[in-house]
């Protein structure tokens, strides 16, 4: 079954037609174009799915598309301005916070959501607040380094 | 499969109830998605319809009660209560859950009720829950009906709950006077992975120093969450420094029977989920986690 939807991905409208089972990631993906966003597991376990839904995280491939409808929607695409990386972003350049770099996007979200909560959160705060994405190079000291060092720019 | 399901967007409880009877058992219900979403995509489940329930306002409240306790409604998300004055304030145990449950992505989107329907196990508010004596509101075609918690929970992929029926909400009494309250839990990783065991205690010491109140709530031990009834009965009417433990575990294995699993044994588990159980008897005798 077609469910009709409408979503704004970042600041951008979009009225589309969506399958009843389709996930939110997929729609991204494969209709947007928008393949920053990785899906990987499809079971909520790893965050690599992670986009913004009015400002919070949440786990694209478990959220079907047609419960999203009417949604503000922010993927890291959304997160430069202008070719114009937030400090967030240039901090994980700066600290080589990624390697492979498939996670990358996800953390990227949950800690841009993380410093718009708390822009000076502690080591620890920054922990538990990305103990949701999982970094299968294992580059977590990097990854918090730079969030620490963003929140400490910022 | 998208072809195969149609998917309805509820807009009252009622218009809810009339899309899951109009089905006859090949409905599900879709709050937070997180378990519908993961069957989905693993080609475990392709119902016939889709019932979004995250529309109908009325399922998503918090309210203060005028007896001292709390009404929560089914689409509560985790995160909700985590962030809840109300629930701070009055059964601080559910935050203090809430606050270890999956990670932030997984509680924005995770409900309570979603959290209690869960079949195989529950998940872990379904312990503070049952130690704090919750009731649920089921509704239906006929009506609604109020049962105990504990009530719900049947047996393994088993809950009071018809086809066409929906957890509404949840009402947590007041707190016995003085009462306090612990929460452990053990897993394999708290971020993603289901928890192993938990436990929930609710104790209070009489005016005589002994345990005049005690209620647990457990999950991972049995087939759906639990109280350990015979554990709590070798408890109530002990003093603190008195407490046999032996006895006391001999009791819980007298009911709490734990099952093997691909990863974990009975014994472990069993010996695992009496650690828990008296490290949070402790906690709570203690004055609570705070």
């Amino acid at each position: 079954m077609a469910v009709e939807i409408t979503l704004t991905v970042n600041g951008k409208p979009h009225a589309l037609e969506v399958g009843s089972t389709e996930m939110l990631v997929e729609v991204l993906r494969d209709r947007l174009g928008l393949v920053g966003t990785n899906r990987d597991c499809a079971q909520g376990i790893c965050g690599a799915c992670t986009v913004l839904m009015e400002g919070k995280p949440v786990t694209s491939c478990l959220l079907l598309a047609a419960q999203a409808d009417g949604a503000k929607i922010t993927t890291v695409e959304g997160l430069e301005t202008g070719g114009k990386l937030t400090s967030l972003q240039e901090a994980f350049m700066r600290h080589g916070a990624v390697q492979c770099g498939f996670c990358t996007p996800g953390f990227l979200m949950t800690a841009t959501a993380l410093l718009a909560e708390n822009p000076k959160p502690n080591r620890d705060e920054i922990r538990d607040a990305l103990r949701g994405n999982i970094c299968r190079c294992t580059g977590y000291a990097k990854i918090i380094d730079a969030v620490e060092d963003a929140a400490g720019r910022g | 499969m998208t072809e195969a399901t149609s998917y309805l967007r509820a807009t009252s409880v009622d218009e809810a109830i009339a899309a899951l009877a109009s089905q006859a058992g090949d409905a599900v219900i879709v709050a937070g998605g997180l378990v519908v979403g993961s069957l989905i995509n693993q080609r475990l489940a392709s119902p016939a319809l889709l019932v979004d329930i995250t529309r109908i306002p009325s399922l998503k409240k918090i309210e203060a009660g005028t007896d001292g306790g709390l009404t929560i409604g089914a689409l509560t998300t985790h995160d909700d209560v985590l962030r809840s004055d109300i629930v701070k304030r009055t059964v601080p145990l559910l935050c203090e859950i809430a606050e270890d449950i999956a990670c932030g992505r997984l509680r924005n989107r995770g409900t309570l009720g979603g959290s209690l329907c869960m079949m195989g196990q529950q998940g872990d508010p379904a312990t503070g829950l049952l130690a704090l004596n919750a009731t649920i509101r089921i509704k239906g075609p006929e009506g609604s009906r109020t049962i105990p918690l504990e009530a719900f929970f049947k047996d393994a992929f088993e809950l009071d709950l018809g086809e066409s029926e929906i957890l509404e909400e949840v009402h947590v009494p007041a707190a016995p006077k003085g009462a306090h309250w612990a929460f452990l839990k053990q897993g394999p990783r708290n971020a993603m992975d289901f928890t192993l065991v938990a436990v929930s205690v609710v104790a209070r010491l009489g005016g005589d120093g002994r345990i005049d109140h005690i209620r647990c709530g457990m999950n991972g031990v049995s087939p759906t969450a639990v109280r350990p009834r015979n554990a709590e009965a070798a408890l109530l009417g002990k003093s603190p420094g008195a407490i046999d433990w032996n006895a006391v575990g001999t009791a819980f294995d007298s009911d709490i029977k734990p099952e093997s699993d691909l990863v974990y044994s009975a014994s472990y588990k069993a010996r695992l989920a009496k650690v828990l159980l008296r490290r949070a008897v402790e906690r709570a005798l203690a004055g609570g986690t705070k």
